[in-house]
């Protein structure tokens, strides 16, 4: 078997499965689910053998495929009086719906696509600013993703998004745990206590503040710190349990 | 000012304005119901396409854009600044078909239909202005709905939702089968 379809290219269990069913020109309607099953397997581990990572809905279908599979073979009281399967006692039905439902889909998104490739090839004005003609205040209804985006058109127009020499990083610093509670046991080493709040008195980032309060957590689970709070939703003490 | 005269201001506020404009707001300027309105610019469509004009007159749902011609890009694209377009991906499209003929629809809808998780590409619609959060269900945990926005509409070129092909449309061969076996 030739595994030249590469895992990316399909877009799920369904989309791989479609491609099995198509490409034996299988009846949808009456799935071989054994030999179905099997090859669907063989996907999977040929995928896992070359070390793809496979998401994790392509196994829950494999499980799904092996369930259906076990039900086809164990024998059904109902099935035994009808001699027949019948469509509500068929295992594999809702697979056979979703699937169906799934290639109309598939079949939508090709339709959209030649559109979108359609539309792509009309062209439209943008619109004039005429600054002498006293223009009527209207309400706008901006919201900060709005802006992002006009903004983000205007520089992608001046294709200034490529040109990196306009703008330049902004290092984010990276704070340890580790210095965060030498910081706070020098912060208590000579008094009784102090309050929480004044921790964070000099933070700067959320991230500076995230890892002063995981110290925090860390040195009172090795007990080298103590908290007292007078009541509910106070600030709270940090007691130096060496100052008691 | 009679018909004719219309039109040409119609012409003339389309080809300024540059974006879509309300038919209301091309109604009031001409000083003319929105209904009659509607008319001259059904007309006016008629025209430019019996004509053959370069121009195209478009509608979005209630408003009205002017447009050049797919036919043409070939020549037009020549004198245009090259932007970077790309396509859709599949997922994306996938999706999007999704939204579009099922729309409200939750999260967990789309990716019990597509049978993987969709969040990367209802990010990348959402950039693209393609769908939007309609709201949210009323069931346990209040999950946000989706629906296909007006750029959608233009991103595919039809006039409004109404206009899209019916889903049964989209059926294929196996279905038929299995209706007739």
């Amino acid at each position: 078997m030739a595994y030249e379809v590469v895992l990316n290219s399909f877009q799920g269990p369904l989309d791989l499965l479609l491609h099995l069913i198509e490409k034996d020109k299988l009846d949808i309607n009456d799935i071989p689910i054994s030999e179905i099953t099997s090859q669907y397997m063989q996907y999977i581990q040929k995928w896992n053998s070359i070390n793809l990572d496979v998401a994790s809905e392509f196994i829950m279908m494999a499980a799904t495929l092996v369930e259906i599979k076990s039900k086809m073979l164990l024998p059904n009281q109902e099935v035994f009086e009808e001699e027949c399967i019948t469509e509500e006692s068929d295992p594999r039905q809702e697979l056979v719906e979703r699937l169906i439902e799934y290639k109309r889909f598939k079949n939508i998104s090709q339709f959209f696509k030649e559109l979108e490739s359609n539309e792509g090839k009309v062209i439209y004005k943008d619109p004039e600013y005429f600054h002498e003609i006293a223009k009527i205040k209207q309400e706008l209804k901006i919201d900060s993703n709005l802006l992002f985006k006009s903004f983000k058109r205007i520089l992608l127009r001046q294709d200034m998004l490529k040109n990196q020499e306009n703008y330049h990083h902004i290092q984010s610093e990276i704070f340890t745990i580790e210095e965060k509670i030498e910081e706070v046991l020098k912060k208590i080493e000579n008094v009784k206590q102090i309050k929480f709040s004044l921790l964070f008195h000099q933070c700067e980032s959320n991230n500076e503040l995230i890892t002063i309060f995981l110290a925090l957590l860390e040195l009172i689970k090795m007990n080298k710190v103590l908290i007292k709070q007078q009541e509910l939703f106070e600030d709270f003490y940090i007691i130096n349990p060496f100052k008691i | 000012m009679d018909r004719k005269e219309q039109a040409c201001i119609i012409e003339g506020i389309l080809f300024a304005a540059g974006e879509p404009v309300e038919i209301n707001s091309i109604a009031k300027i001409i000083n003319e119901s929105p209904k009659e309105t509607q008319k001259i610019l059904s007309e006016m469509k008629d025209l430019f396409d019996f004509e053959r004009r370069g121009i195209q007159l478009k509608r979005i749902n209630t408003e009205y854009q002017l447009a050049t011609r797919t036919e043409h890009y070939e020549y037009i694209k020549q004198i245009l600044i090259p932007s970077n377009t790309t396509g859709l991906s599949k997922a994306a499209l996938e999706t999007l078909s999704i939204i579009a003929y099922k729309q409200p629809i939750t999260k967990v809808e789309i990716e019990s239909i597509r049978g993987v998780k969709s969040d990367k590409s209802l990010q990348t619609l959402m950039d693209k202005s393609l769908v939007l959060i309609a709201g949210r269900l009323n069931s346990p945990g209040k999950p946000m709905l989706y629906e296909t926005t007006k750029r959608f509409l233009k991103y595919v070129g039809v006039e409004s939702l109404e206009k899209l092909p019916e889903f049964e449309n989209f059926c294929n061969e196996v279905e038929y089968e299995k209706d007739h076996a």
